[in-house]
Parts: C-alpha cells; structure tokens; sequence
C-alpha cells in the first residue's frame, strides 16, 4: 500500500490518494482509494510517461510528464498541473510571495526590443507603457506594473533578450536606504 | 516535369511539400537553418542543405542564398510554401534571372497584388465590389488623415499596404486614437515588411471572412475551386477554417467565384492564389485582398475537391494546362482545419516555447495530420509558433464537427502549452455549431471548458506515474513496453 499526496496548485489541502497492488506480476492491477471511493484499476500497456488504464472497465489512455514534483497530466485532450506533495506540511512558504511592489521588469518571453520609452530617472505610472518587444513575430507592450520611478535600464533596441531577462530596474518604495 | 525542386521553408508546409515532390518522382532539396538541423522538414526531404544562421533573416528570408543553393545542386523549380519568400516579387524575380522556375505568379502579379492599394483599385476595375477607404499617404499630413476617416465613418480598419497575417492592422474606434494607431500600425509593417504604408478602410461589424481558391495556368484558363471561410480569428490571424461555407447559399457561392475568376483573369493570374472576401451579415460580399501563394488552410479544399494543390501546382508551373476544368470541380463533404499553435489561450494567446516531451498525433479515417513537428522537438522564438494543422472531413459538417473534437481529444502534445482544448471548446460551442461564425467570434464569445474541476482519471493517472509509489523512488510502472509507444501514431502525412 502506497500513500501519496497529490494537490493542484493554488489549492492548499492536498488529495490523498492510497494505491494497492493487488496481486504479483509485471503490470498488474491495482485498487485506488480517491476520496471516499475505490478504483479497480487495470493496467493495459505502459511505456514510459504514458500508458492506457481500464478504469471500471472504461478504456483511459494517459500521460504524464514530470518535471521535480510537478506532473503535467493529459487526459483526453486537456492537461491538467497536479503536484507532489510530501507527507511534512510546508507552510512556511505560502504567502511570502505576495509582494505589493516589483523592484524589476522583465522579459516574460525571449525576443528582440523595439522600443524603450523610457530612461533612468524617469517617474512612471501604473499601467504606461515601458518597453515594446517582439516574440515570435508579433510585438508587445510591456506597462508598468505599479507607479514609480526608473533606476537602470538594461537593454537597448535591437537586443535579443532570454525569458526572463531583467529589462529595467525600478526605485524601490520610498522608505527604503538603498534609493538614494 | 521538373526532376529537382527546392523547397524553401521549413516546418508542416515544407514536409507536406516534399511528399507530393516524391510522390511524383521529383528529388525534393530542403534547407534548413541552424536550429533545424535536425527537423522534422530536413528528414522528410532527398536532399537537405545548410543557411547557416539562426533568425529567418538570416536564413529563409536569404534568397541570394537558397538561389546560390540551387545553382550548385541542379535545382529546376523552387516552392516557396507560405510566408517567407512566398510573396515576394524580388525573389520570383531573382528566381527567373537564375533560370530556375518560381512555383507561383509572376513577379509583377506578386508585386501589384502584394500592394494592397494596387489590389483593391485593380479588383475594383474588373468589378468586384470592394469596401470603401482611403489609400493617400497615412504619414504625411494629420489632417487629411483625420477628414479622410471622418469621411468613411468610424469605426476605421488601419492596415498596411504590404501586409497580411494580421500584422501592420489596427481598429479605431474614434479619431482620438487615429494618429497613434497609424503609428503603432507602420512601426508593426515596417518590421514586417520593411514597406511601414498604411492604408485606411470601412471597418464592417461581424463580418465573415470568405475566401476563394483560384488556380490560373500559362494558357489564360482559370479556375476557381470553391470556399474557405475563416471567420474564426484570434488577434486577426485565422485558427479554424472550413469548406464550403455554411452562409453561403449555391448563388452566392456562383457568383463570388465568378467574381474572384473574372478579375484573375483580367491580371493574367497564374498558379495557385487565393482571392480573400469579408461576407456582411447581409449576404453583401466586399474585396480585401488576393494572396499570391498556397494557403495554410489549403488542404480543407484538397479534402473536399479531392484534388492535391501543389500537384496541379507543379503542373501549371512547369507550363502545362491545368489538371482539372471548372465543370469537373466539385465540393464533396465538409473539412475543417485546426490550426495547432504553441501557445497560451488563457495569456492572451502568448507564444508557449520549449522541447515537446510528448508528441502523439490522432489518426483515423478521414483525418489528416499536417505536421513539422515530432516528439523531442524543440519549439523555439525564432520561428512561427505553429505546430501542426489539423484537417478532418465529414459528410456533412456536423459530421466533420464531431471527427474534429474526436481528434483533438486524442492529440496529446506536451511540453509546451497549446491551443488544443481551446480549438475543442469552440467547436463545441452553440453558436460554431449553429454556423453563426464572424471574425469577432472569439472575442464575443467566453470559451472555455464548463468546468475547472481536475477529473478522477488525472488523480488515478497522476497517482499511477508520479513515481512516488514504488519503495525505491520509481514509478508503480516501469517501462515494459515495447520501443514504439503503446497506442501512438506515426504522424507522417498522408496525402487528400
């Protein structure tokens, strides 16, 4: 009998799923405890990632795609994120990564920069447009996420940037040392 | 007929190519760029050579290049395929001072369709009714830009003059946003199309979009090969197609087609070419523009006219008659097409890129899998984020309709996220099934599935492979099967 927690991610209560083998073999069958009910289920064929289940009798073809503890699980044309979770609860992290302000832009697709509307020591605010950049033919207007001021800008028009390259640096909030 | 032809494209369009090239005897050459040197495209052909460089400007936009190829290879003919240099009347040219074909129009028909205002003024002289605008010059002078709007009536379609797949288009509402969307619309054209004229036109609500295949040969025939409407659009670029048309009625069917041969004709058209229509709810029928290529959506007419297009395009651009004749075309059936993009319906339709960790394409009767893709493929940002086109023909359109979402529910591809639930979930929706289709369709309409609940089968299934169930850290399931997978297809193409 294995345990193993499973949740979706943005839900904190995980889902217990209890699986048994029922007997010795190579791919045999198993009975799946899912909430409050139980599941025969028959292993077809398998290869790794993905397989076909008798579920109840009903014909499931299935696949998975692990990266760490997330699991991308398609089923019938959609594919649904479902985590991993260890028995340990981990709740220290939930909510540390609420933060009001950003302290950068930056690239949330690579591509090339078009425009910069902006320099070093410029105020901004909420919503204008910063930078324009094209991904994979088309272009997009990166807007600021929150009102502020410019401290760096760290790229030019014409550069190819990664995913997630920093694209300006922002001031941080009033209060703090660093700014000035 | 040729004996050697170079296709210079990659991706779905390049595979499907070369397997009519083979099909008919004739060596295929492919090229490729450095992040394709394994591609699914370059297998699929006899022959495969290097553009060095990574960006398609450096590499299937190099004419010189993929010319210099030709030379030295024996190359007689080159199929452009869509995009690229498909349209572009240097290269056709380029082509024919090298003494190798151009599969497509002449350079000039390229060149005066491929100038929207050129088009709309030309159709307008052979006849065709085309939607009011203006085409004076959008950068020189604010005032004449703002009269000449108020003139046609808000809301005004921006769009450019070299344009096409939606870029270098914007709507204007009212004329407060006029100059800044003439501005964003050239910025967009002039990257595009290195050409930033813009020109103004009616902006028709809920209109269709209706278009016409035609096919001219050397010897002043022309024909035309019925409907493909493609009102269903994200970000003007279209995503499902289909033929026939469930608004039009034989009729207009008749005289849309009569309309889209008569100024083919009168141009001299040659080779394949599709003449693009917007449709008003009225049943009044407008002008947008012709493009001078094989479509991404052609094969929906392939598999209702049961004719192989770029077959009879080799035909006619090795200079004989076309293959069939106006009275033997028929439409037989209903096909939609699925265009099956790396991206995120939920972001706004934001490109998706990485390596495709499962890859499993559907197959059945009257499905058919247009697809430059395989399993380990890597989806980059240097190219079209489309993976593969999904073409299933019905009897009727419901029928089509329900081999469709069959398909796409079996299409498994992973890695990236994609528009695949998304396509199911319009066809699915009341008004697609109804035929009440316009290009605002999905922005009109809420899509998405009825619910967000995860089902059992995922829990089960998760559960099964997590690889925390085994006492020593491995799946519950080990790979006991044999080298090719359990249940999945081999995904080459099959021809109409």
């Amino acid at each position: 009998m294995s345990e193993i927690l499973l949740k979706s991610p943005g839900r904190e209560t995980p889902v217990v799923v209890e699986v048994q083998r029922c007997r010795e073999g190579e791919c045999g069958d198993y009975r799946v405890q899912l909430d409050q009910d139980a599941h025969d289920v028959e292993v077809i064929c398998v290869d790794d990632g993905s397989a076909v289940l008798r579920i109840h009798g009903r014909i499931v073809p299935v696949c998975v795609l692990r990266d760490g503890n997330r699991m991308n699980v398609w089923v019938r044309g959609r594919i649904y994120v479902l985590e991993r979770v260890e028995r340990v609860a981990r709740r220290a992290s939930s909510g540390a990564a609420t933060t009001a302000q950003q302290s950068a832009l930056s690239a949330p697709m690579p591509g090339t920069i078009l425009k910069i509307h902006v320099s070093a020591g410029d105020s901004f605010a909420a919503h204008q447009p910063l930078i324009v950049m094209e991904s994979m033919k088309m272009e997009m207007t990166l807007s600021a996420p929150h009102d502020g001021r410019i401290r760096e800008v760290l790229c030019r028009p014409g550069q190819l940037v990664e995913m997630g390259a920093l694209l300006v640096r922002f001031e941080d909030g009033p209060g703090d040392e660093s700014s000035r | 007929m040729f004996k050697k032809v170079l296709i210079a494209n990659r991706g779905e369009i390049a595979v499907r190519i070369a397997a009519t090239l083979q099909e008919m005897g004739i060596t295929a050459v492919g090229v490729y760029s450095d992040p394709d040197r394994r591609a699914v495209h370059v297998r699929a052909c006899d022959e495969g050579y290097p553009l060095s460089g990574r960006t398609s400007s450096e590499t299937y936009l190099r004419g010189d290049k993929i010319i210099e190829i030709a030379k030295m290879h024996g190359v007689d003919a080159i199929h452009p395929g869509y995009g690229f240099l498909s349209e572009n009347e240097d290269f056709a040219q380029m082509c024919h001072d090298a003494g190798i074909t151009f599969i497509g129009p002449s350079p000039k028909v390229i060149r005066d369709m491929g100038d929207k205002i050129i088009a709309k003024t030309t159709f307008a002289a052979a006849g065709v009714p085309v939607v009011p605008g203006w085409s004076g010059d959008a950068s020189a002078d604010g005032k004449a830009l703002n009269s000449e709007a108020g003139r046609i009536g808000y809301p005004i379609l921006v769009k450019a003059a070299a344009g096409g797949g939606g870029k270098g288009m914007r709507v204007v509402e009212k004329e407060a946003d006029l100059a800044a969307a003439v501005e964003a619309a050239q910025r967009e054209a002039g990257a595009a199309f290195g050409d930033s004229r813009v020109f103004l036109e009616k902006y028709i609500t809920r209109p269709r979009h209706v278009e016409i295949q035609i096919f001219g040969d050397a010897h002043g025939n022309v024909v035309h090969l019925f409907e493909r409407e493609c009102s269903i659009q994200r970000r003007h670029q279209k995503i499902i197609e289909e033929s026939p048309s469930p608004a039009l009625t034989p009729e207009l069917r008749a005289k849309m087609g009569q309309a889209a041969v008569t100024a083919a004709k009168a141009i001299g058209y040659t080779n394949a070419g599709t003449v693009e229509f917007i449709l008003d709810p009225e049943g009044n029928f407008y002008f947008l523009e012709v493009n001078t290529r094989l479509q991404v959506e052609h094969p929906v007419t392939e598999l209702v006219t049961h004719r192989d297009l770029v077959r009879a395009q080799l035909h006619v651009a090795a200079g004989h008659p076309l293959p069939f004749s106006q009275d033997e075309l028929t439409q037989d059936g209903h096909a939609i097409e699925c265009r099956i993009y790396a991206e995120d319906p939920a972001r706004g339709f934001l490109p998706s890129i990485g390596t495709l960790g499962r890859y499993i394409e559907p197959r059945g009767p009257g499905i058919r899998v247009d697809s430059g893709v395989e399993q380990g493929s890597e989806v980059s940002v240097y190219y079209d984020p489309m993976l593969a086109k999904l073409i299933c023909r019905g009897r009727t359109r419901e029928e089509a309709i329900e081999k469709t979402v069959w398909a796409l529910d079996r299409y498994v591809i992973m890695g990236v996220t994609t528009n695949v639930a998304f396509l199911r979930d319009v066809l699915t929706h009341p008004e697609f099934q109804r035929g009440n289709l316009h290009t605002h369709f999905l922005a009109e309409h809420p899509i998405g599935p009825s619910t967000d609940e995860i089902p059992r089968d995922a829990w089960i299934a998760a559960a099964l492979l997590s690889g925390a169930a085994s006492s020593r850290g491995q799946s519950l399931l080990t790979a006991t099967a044999a080298p090719s997978g359990p249940w999945e297809s081999a995904g080459a193409w099959r021809g109409p």
